[in-house]
């Protein structure tokens, strides 16, 4: 196994222990003037990478690891503080990182040493050029920060039971990404009673577009929410938790299929225009995708517009769901309003994408929703875009205890 | 049997050219894409939305096709379950969904016939003395059939005096098959299995078969997927079979469960032949557009035996190549063609990932 970060080595499961089992599990209360400061730097170090805005996933992480953000970010938590209580760090956190959305561990990460936390990061093992780049950029920021490095370590090994449960068993909580399979296998591995596990089981997510707001647009209005709308949706090849699966037009049936069809015209142009490409592999999976939706809804109807733009109109049914394949595969349905979509909301719906509707309509349809599903209700443009409320989590709340003291 | 597949199976194989063969095919796999439509409530959702507008198909390459992974996900059947004769499941790979291919009597019956005729053209019409390199006890199994027991007990046919060259642990009966080979070393033999087993069980485990005065006709099939890791080559195949067995003609195959009696042999060129009932395409991987001769991409395959399930058209998740028409220099006629390995499946970026399980 190798440590990757503040320093690179390979080292044996006895010494990182060790390391890590000596070193404090606490740094500081939540969000000490020396953390944000490490943060800031980061920042500053990956603006300064050549190219660095077009790594969008690594700009948008720079973006809200400033000084700015976060000082906004601690006003706003510290001030949901019931009186009488302080927020203190719950102590080492293991961090299961997700192999495919490189960037997401550096997040999990950073709520966590914000929060005053100890680390325990395993990054994917699987090389990398944009995690080498965010752990070099992190451990030299980190050699600035002696106190607070002495007690992060970012780690990397192949799935090895007897490693993960030694880290386990140093831990005081632990964050499992990587979807079902990862969640079900880290935990089935024995864990002390009093670990606390944050995890992040697969989620599925839609997006609504109003259909009279998109007829209204202006072409140049369209483009843009296309725009937004692929970022949303391609930027992880469209298998993020976040990346709209679904997209509902909502409307008059007319009107939704007017907009379904303009909006899949200006979503073609910004796909060719990007060069947006999947593995030779993919129309065959797309095309399959397709086909077993067809196989149960006689009323399906394909919009095969391009190998990386494949749309299905069915009537709403569960196994939709479990058809999906990413790459640029939609499924789409026309609602009357919008909260007809709490009928069909579960669980694992997460983010709610949408364009067109007002607050109002919005607020009708969570109602309707009950928290039946959606942790998640964001503009088109946003729909990956992290947060520290997360999969219905504040994270700062997870990272941390709530310390009652009265006198 | 309808008249178009009667005069495809009693014409010899591998005798009728492409042009008048393939308008043929285009008849029958129409009637039978509108039969599957009809008897099939799944089958018909997917052509309406897959390919609606070629309900007029011209050309073998407007014929509606399904992706081969959706025999994994469903039991598509064109026959009442009271006519179901026998469920074929492939033997898959450890953890994957093993296909599922619905038989009536009739389809069962065709494959049979389709595989007669086209064992008659490569081992010729006189059955000879047949070595099944694998385990007698496969063909014993009871319940479903695997794909592989159902190929060892069809070609069994095409065979007398038979000898299983495994033992129930998959080991070459060293003396038996030295016997076997021994009595019958003065007339043609037969030689049949898959292509892994032959070469891991069989070809490297023994030594020469003695000296023998007739020559050996050895038909494997079941792809090289397994011995990619070892290295082997059809050509270092073929040489080790003839320091086995002697004079031998070694003929691979390619086929598969989803259109069972429908396979494509190899000739003495290395090319995998169409017989007259049954053809292969290849498609662009991204626009799965019909490819012209020499250009690499996925394998279609069209066969007019599939009457109890939707199969009769299937894109396979094969790369292969179309390597010309009716001009093969072995002699036979048909579009001949070359599978080159299995597309990799596709890696995409998400939240959700296994490389990371443990």
């Amino acid at each position: 196994m190798k440590q990757v970060f503040p320093q690179k080595r390979d080292v044996t499961l006895e010494t990182i222990r060790e390391a890590i089992a000596s070193s404090p599990t606490t740094t500081a209360a939540p969000f000490s003037d020396a953390a944000i400061t490490l943060c800031e730097g980061i920042s500053r170090k990956l603006f300064s990478i050549p190219n660095a805005q077009e790594m969008s996933e690594v700009y948008s992480l720079a973006f809200f690891l400033r000084e700015g953000s976060l000082r906004k970010l601690k006003q706003e938590w510290l001030s949901s503080v019931p009186s009488n209580c302080t927020a203190m760090p719950r102590g080492r956190v293991f961090h299961i990182a997700p192999a495919n959305v490189e960037v997401m561990f550096v997040y999990s990460w950073v709520i966590s040493m914000l929060c005053g936390n100890a680390n325990i990061v395993r990054i994917p093992s699987k090389p990398s050029r944009i995690i080498d780049t965010l752990c070099d950029s992190m451990s030299e920021v980190l050699k600035d920060f002696p106190e607070i490095a002495a007690t992060q370590f970012g780690v990397s090994y192949e799935a090895d039971n007897t490693i993960t449960k030694a880290l386990s068993d140093i831990s005081q909580v632990r964050i499992i990404w990587g979807g079902d399979e990862t969640v079900k296998s880290i935990r089935s591995v024995e864990a002390p009673a009093g670990l606390r596990d944050v995890v992040f089981p697969n989620r599925f997510s839609w997006a609504a577009v109003k259909a009279e707001s998109l007829l209204q647009m202006s072409e140049e209005q369209r483009g843009q929410l296309a725009t937004r709308f692929f970022n949303d949706a391609y930027l992880f090849d469209q298998r993020a938790c976040s990346s709209p699966q679904i997209v509902v037009f909502v409307g008059e049936e007319a009107k939704s299929a007017k907009a379904h069809a303009l909006f899949m015209g200006d979503l073609q142009k910004i796909v060719e225009a990007r060069k947006y490409t999947t593995d030779a592999s993919h129309a065959i999976e797309k095309l399959s995708a397709a086909a077993l939706i067809a196989a149960r809804d006689s009323g399906a109807v394909l919009d095969n517009r391009s190998p990386e733009l494949m749309n299905i109109t069915v009537t709403y049914s569960e196994h939709v769901r479990t058809a999906t394949c990413g790459g640029g595969f939609f499924v789409v349905l026309y609602l009357p309003t919008l909260d007809a979509i709490a009928s069909m909301a579960t669980a694992r719906d997460q983010t709610l994408s949408h364009a067109g509707f007002t607050e109002g309509e919005l607020s009708t349809a969570l109602t309707e929703i009950r928290g039946r599903g959606f942790d998640r209700i964001v503009p088109f443009g946003q729909a990956l875009q992290f947060e520290p409320i997360w999969d219905g989590m504040n994270l700062m709340n997870e990272l941390t205890r709530t310390v009652r003291c009265l006198w | 049997m309808s008249d178009t597949l009667e005069t495809l199976f009693s014409t010899p194989q591998f005798t009728l050219p492409t042009r008048e063969r393939d308008e043929l095919l285009t008849k029958g796999l129409k009637e039978l894409t509108s039969q599957h439509e009809q008897r099939c409530a799944e089958y018909r959702g997917i052509v309406r939305a897959l390919f609606p507008r070629t309900t007029e198909c011209a050309r073998l390459a407007d014929i509606p096709y399904l992706p081969v992974v959706l025999f994994k996900k469903l039991a598509l059947s064109s026959v009442a379950p009271s006519e179901i004769f026998k469920t074929l499941r492939s033997s898959g790979t450890t953890g994957s969904t093993p296909s599922r291919v619905i038989l009536d009597r009739d389809t069962a019956r065709l494959q049979a016939l389709a595989l007669k005729h086209i064992m008659t053209s490569v081992v010729g019409p006189k059955r000879l003395p047949m070595l099944l390199v694998d385990s007698e006890s496969i063909t014993q199994s009871t319940g479903e059939h695997s794909a592989r027991a159902a190929g060892v007990i069809g070609m069994m046919n095409f065979g007398r005096d038979h000898l299983f060259a495994l033992d129930a642990n998959e080991q070459v009966k060293t003396d038996e098959v030295k016997a076997w080979l021994e009595a019958h070393r003065d007339e043609p033999i037969f030689v049949f299995g898959f292509t892994a087993i032959v070469w891991h069980r069989f070809l490297t485990q023994l030594q020469s078969a003695g000296q023998r005065s007739a020559p050996a006709i050895l038909v494997h099939g079941g792809g090289w997927k397994k011995l990619i890791q070892s290295a082997v080559s059809p050509e270092r195949f073929k040489t080790r079979a003839r320091e086995v067995l002697g004079e031998v003609r070694v003929h691979d195959y390619y086929g598969m469960v989803e259109q069972v009696g429908s396979i494509y042999v190899e000739c003495t060129q290395g090319f995998l032949h169409t017989p007259n009932f049954a053809t292969a395409l290849v498609r662009d991987y991204r626009t799965l557009r019909e490819l012209p001769p020499h250009q690499e991409g996925i394998i279609q395959v069209l066969s007019l035996l599939p009457k109890s399930y939707p199969g009769h058209s299937i894109l396979t998740e094969d790369i292969g190549v179309l390597e010309g028409v009716d001009d093969c220099a072995c002699g036979w006629r048909g579009s001949y063609f070359t599978v080159k390995g299995r597309l990799s499946r596709a890696e995409l970026r998400g939240c959700s990932d296994t490389a990371n399980v443990g």
